[in-house]
């Protein structure tokens, strides 16, 4: 998995960092008990200090898509699946569905965006 | 004439090198030309073309000019005078080969901007490129064996009943064994840094970093056995300045060699592996002239070069700031090399005798002080023998430190060894070779000390 992290970006690291992982593992790119980088590694292969690696391993590890072990490091999992979206994630959808609307794009054009971008996570 | 052999021999192939990495800076390798990303499309381009072309021309014609300034620095007499015409001479030709890049750099950009070829400024960062695939650093084994056999001289060396020559060569030997450490400590501590990482495909970005691990792992151990060769060639040829200066020369070749073969054969291969690549990183806005990494949001002080093997200093930060200011500072006291060794030259030696010593000096600084108790013999000697610098100076006009003697064996020496007569002094077991600028002052010293060694008239 390739991953790009943006400086200029106001998404700060660890997020960014966060965000490209859940995006790969729902694309496929980053399998089930696939290997991420220690800690350490990814810090240095990024230049970013090993502290904000830590914190999106963390909040990785704390929504269910990674494992850590001993032995083996980070391992990539599935989360179990839940009965729907969780509160943070629904207000982030609905502030994105406002956006959508103040940018002029109709329901069926929103859903039709929706559906294209799931459709993509499904491959 | 000696001087500027010596240094046309270490300083011409400098040009050479520089000269043939910076024309090969100018082969596409991971999509860069000149330090800019250009797509395949760019880089057939005829304008590209053209600054690849114009920058070719301006680089043989700077070297060559560079080289053709040479030829007269061998004609310079005074050892002094021509060593300081050197350093210039060599800090002109690091920084001449600059300035074609630099100008081809700045119009690719200019290029690259107008055609709106930038692919953005994220870092890369390949998760996939297992470090469980790569090659391992170089083990302690691979330590082991050379440390022993540059550490074995030091057997005999420690055995040998001249006391003078003892200390220096133990030291020489014990300076050398310990850059066999820093840099065995340099090869585990480098291998921490995975870069290449430039393509969407992890293979082949896996494959750049084995190839640049491998070559970084060969030059290691050859420098490793190249140090513990120079440890033995210091032991045989102890007694034959020539010796180790050619064995000195060699080991510089070898490293020097060594140096140039892993960095033009990891660029050949970089060359070969991305030609056809969809390269996506592209650093160029962190890389000031294609030469200079400059990111204050990278915590790292050392970046790998994007291409061949080298290592630079990220001068966003302050660490790389001053390693980069040490070096500039570095080459620029070679400037300054041949006046402070022609002030050092030009100093008188002294011979002064006090009410309870013999002091040798040279300007205002004291060299020995033989207290008159311990002399034991006095000799006027009208000629110098032939002698061997083991530890101290040694210039033209100035001989300060431990020397092998002919039919004396080890002395100190503090003397000008074009300023006759010398006094040979014996005090507490030791043989001492000194000398004023001033003959005078020498027979002065010679007289007061002892009548009868000087020779009537």
């Amino acid at each position: 998995m390739l991953m790009r992290l943006d400086f200029q970006s106001p998404v700060p690291i660890y997020r960014q960092i966060r965000d490209q992982v859940v995006l790969a593992v729902a694309e496929g790119r980053l399998r089930p008990g696939e290997q991420l980088p220690a800690i350490r590694a990814l810090a240095e292969d990024a230049g970013v200090n090993a502290m904000t690696v830590s914190k999106a391993y963390q909040l990785l590890k704390s929504e269910g898509y990674l494992v850590t072990d001993r032995r083996a490091g980070a391992v990539v999992c599935l989360p179990q699946p839940s009965a729907g979206l969780s509160e943070e994630q629904t207000a982030r959808l609905r502030l994105l569905a406002g956006e959508a609307r103040l940018a002029g794009l109709s329901r069926a054009e929103f859903l039709a965006l929706c559906g294209a971008v799931y459709e993509e996570k499904e491959g | 004439m000696f001087m500027s052999i010596i240094m046309g021999v270490c300083l011409l192939p400098v040009l050479l090198i520089l000269y043939l990495t910076e024309r090969n800076e100018a082969t596409p390798k991971k999509g860069l030309i000149l330090g800019v990303t250009l797509p395949p499309e760019g880089q057939a381009l005829p304008e590209v073309q053209a600054i690849v072309a114009r920058f070719k021309k301006e680089l043989n014609a700077l070297c060559l000019a560079c080289a053709a300034l040479a030829i007269p620095l061998f004609l310079v007499r005074g050892e002094m005078f021509s060593l300081s015409l050197w350093m210039v001479w060599m800090v002109a030709a690091i920084a001449l080969p600059m300035l074609p890049h630099i100008r081809a750099n700045r119009a690719l950009k200019a290029l690259k901007r107008q055609h709106g070829w930038s692919a953005g400024a994220a870092r890369l960062v390949d998760t996939s490129a297992s470090e469980a695939a790569l090659p391992r650093p170089i083990g302690l084994w691979q330590l082991a064996l050379p440390l022993i056999v540059s550490l074995l001289p030091l057997w005999p060396i420690l055995r040998m009943e001249d006391t003078l020559l003892r200390l220096p060569l133990s030291i020489i030997i014990g300076v050398d064994s310990l850059c066999l450490l820093f840099l065995w400590a340099c090869g585990r501590w480098m291998f921490r840094r995975r870069s290449d990482m430039v393509t969407e495909d992890s293979t082949l970005n896996q494959t750049l970093m084995r190839v640049r691990r491998l070559y970084w792992d060969r030059l290691w151990v050859i420098s490793l056995w190249g140090c513990a060769g120079l440890n033995l060639a210091f032991w045989f040829f102890r007694n034959s300045p020539w010796g180790v200066l050619g064995a000195s020369l060699l080991f510089g070749v070898v490293l020097i060699g060594a140096e140039m073969w892993g960095e033009l054969a990891t660029r050949r291969a970089q060359e070969q592996l991305t030609a056809h690549a969809a390269i996506r990183a592209d650093e160029d806005d962190r890389w000031i002239w294609g030469i200079f990494y400059y990111d204050p949001e990278d915590r790292r002080v050392f970046v790998s070069k994007r291409v061949g093997i080298s290592t630079t200093c990220n001068l966003g930060h302050w660490g790389g700031k001053l390693l980069m200011g040490f070096s500039a500072l570095a080459i620029l006291v070679c400037l300054f090399i041949g006046p402070i060794l022609g002030v050092l030259d030009s100093t008188p030696t002294h011979l002064t005798l006090t009410d309870t010593a013999l002091v040798s000096a040279h300007g205002s600084s004291e060299k020995y002080t033989l207290p008159l108790s311990e002399i034991e013999s006095v000799q006027l000697r009208e000629e110098l023998p032939v002698s061997m610098r083991v530890f101290g100076t040694g210039m033209e006009h100035y001989l300060e430190g431990t020397f092998t003697v002919e039919g004396d064996g080890s002395c100190q020496l503090c003397l000008d060894p074009t300023a006759p007569p010398f006094l040979r002094v014996e005090a507490d077991g030791v043989i001492y070779w000194l000398g004023a600028a001033d003959p005078a002052e020498t027979r002065a010293a010679a007289e007061a000390l002892d009548p009868g060694a000087v020779p009537a008239g």
